[in-house]
């Protein structure tokens, strides 16, 4: 783990900062990547998502420790998902992940009802995913990362007011699209 | 924690969870980030190598052209017409991203989508995509996500069909703004439907590999996006979207120069390697595409017609390019 933030300093050498980069990338690539993956809901998007934000870590070098790198990391992805949503569409919006009649010829009692839980769980991030921009950041920052009100403000850089709006919002559409869908 | 904020909560925590990050996995994108970063430092000295060169280059020009005009200073005019703006009808069609496996898709209502999946012919264009008008010396980009803040991008297409476009820097009056494409960035196409020139003579980005014919076990491969050789076809194959049928595909083939709308339907190869394309249900007439066989190298396919098929894509022998 990288902790020594004298490592990171300015008059790191290159092989030195491959070495930091290397250290970051083992300690923070699959948080980064499930991160993505829950914006974008297609792991190879995820991937590549982080990757090129890891590239971008490598050109802006250096950060001032391992905790702004986090953040640094961190808005990256949720920046580059943003574009990335933009851009593209999923062509399986709305289609269910599962059906109810493979899961149940495929897999026992116990095992069905954990996949049907994943299958719920798919539907309601995919359901998150298709929130307005603010309110999907602020509601996987808030519920996914688990970050504070503040800790949210701060990495999507707008106000804690802003976070609670969103999030209220965010909240009350799914509380109505999951009503809805009963 | 209120109950919706509960579910909330455990279903993305289960979601994200419940995606498998292995050593290997981590391992597989570790090697790919490297190789990545090698590229990328690689562009970079190409382009701190090019940037002198034509630095030393305009201080040539610039000494010429100075010493012309100091001799002709009886030149009334000395001004030149700016370029002419790029119009929406030269934009319009399907671009790709020189060495690349992107795409670029300006609508004729001048939207642009960008993709390096096989998504481009067949999906709607999202109502959020950046909007394009032309202006003088390239146009101008609208990305809805930061309204009243249009880019203007530089941009030339040239006779055969090379686009050269420059996403400006961040501006001081919209901070914050990340861009449709990267900012500063210079970008390189080529126009590949509607065919042009360049797009004609288009060679593939991607590494050949040995052939390999293709059949039920390995249909697969033919997943992407192809040009026809020559032409302004393209063709996307993608997994079919019903998750319960895994054996077929969907495709789509469209020359954005001829038609409005693609050319849809399923895609299988069978046991014996024959490869069938056939319209939906309700398709008059109900008329398939059959080849005989299908080699693919990664970087292209081969087809060969079969002599019963009742249409065709191209022609009896036909080579497609990978575009992504």
């Amino acid at each position: 783990m990288v902790t020594e933030a004298v490592r990171m300093g300015p008059a790191t050498t290159q092989g030195m900062r491959e070495q930091v980069l290397t250290e970051l990338f083992r300690a923070h690539c699959a948080g980064l990547v499930r991160l993505a993956y829950c914006l974008l809901g297609d792991r190879e998007r995820a991937e590549e998502a982080v990757q090129d934000v890891y590239l971008s870590l490598f050109r802006h070098w250096p950060p001032r420790d391992e905790t702004s790198a986090l953040a640094y990391l961190r808005a990256g992805v949720i920046n580059r998902c943003r574009s990335d949503q933009r851009r593209m569409y999923s062509v399986r919006r709305g289609q269910p992940l599962l059906v109810r009649r493979a899961v149940d010829e495929q897999v026992g009692p116990d095992a069905a009802t954990d996949v049907l839980a994943r299958d719920e769980a798919s539907r309601l991030a995919e359901q998150v995913r298709s929130l307005p921009r603010r309110q999907r950041e602020v509601i996987t920052c808030r519920y996914y990362l688990q970050l504070s009100e503040r800790e949210t403000a701060e990495l999507l850089e707008i106000g804690v007011g802003s976070v609670k709006r969103h999030a209220h919002r965010g909240l009350a559409a799914l509380q109505s699209r999951l009503e809805e869908s009963r | 924690m209120n109950a919706i904020e509960r579910r909330v909560t455990e279903a993305l925590h289960t979601y994200g969870e419940g995606l498998e990050m292995t050593t290997q996995d981590v391992d597989r994108l570790e090697h790919r980030l490297g190789a990545k970063q090698q590229k990328d430092q690689a562009a970079h000295r190409l382009r701190r190598t090019r940037l002198v060169g034509a630095a030393v280059a305009a201080c040539a020009v610039i000494g010429v052209v100075l010493g012309a005009l100091a001799l002709r200073n009886d030149m009334a005019d000395r001004s030149q017409p700016a370029a002419p703006p790029v119009t929406l009808a030269q934009l319009q069609g399907l671009w790709r991203v020189d060495g690349s496996d992107w795409l670029w898709r300006f609508t004729s209502d001048g939207r642009l989508v960008m993709s390096n999946k096989p998504d481009l012919l067949t999906a709607k264009v999202p109502v959020e995509a950046p909007v394009v008008r032309p202006a003088p010396d390239g146009f101008t980009m609208s990305d809805p996500a930061t309204p009243g803040c249009p880019d203007r991008w530089s941009a030339s297409i040239s006779a055969d069909g090379h686009l050269q476009a420059t996403e400006p820097p961040e501006s001081a009056a919209c901070p914050g703004s990340d861009g449709v494409a990267g900012r500063g960035a210079s970008w390189s196409l080529v126009r590949v439907s509607p065919a042009s020139v360049a797009g004609l003579s288009a060679t593939p980005n991607f590494d050949a590999m040995d052939p390999t014919k293709v059949a039920f076990e390995n249909q697969d491969r033919l997943r992407g996006t192809w040009l026809l050789r020559g032409t302004g076809t393209v063709l996307t194959v993608v997994e079919n979207e019903y998750p319960q049928d895994v054996h077929t595909f969907t495709y789509a083939v469209q020359d954005l120069g001829a038609s409005t709308e693609p050319r849809t339907g399923t895609m299988r190869a069978r046991l014996n390697g024959q490869v069938l394309f056939w319209p939906p249900d309700g398709t008059a007439p109900p008329c398939t595409v059959e080849y005989e066989s299908v080699v693919t190298r990664n970087s292209s396919l081969e087809a060969k017609l079969a002599a019963s098929s009742c249409d065709q894509l191209g022609g009896s022998t036909d080579t497609w390019i990978r575009l992504n």
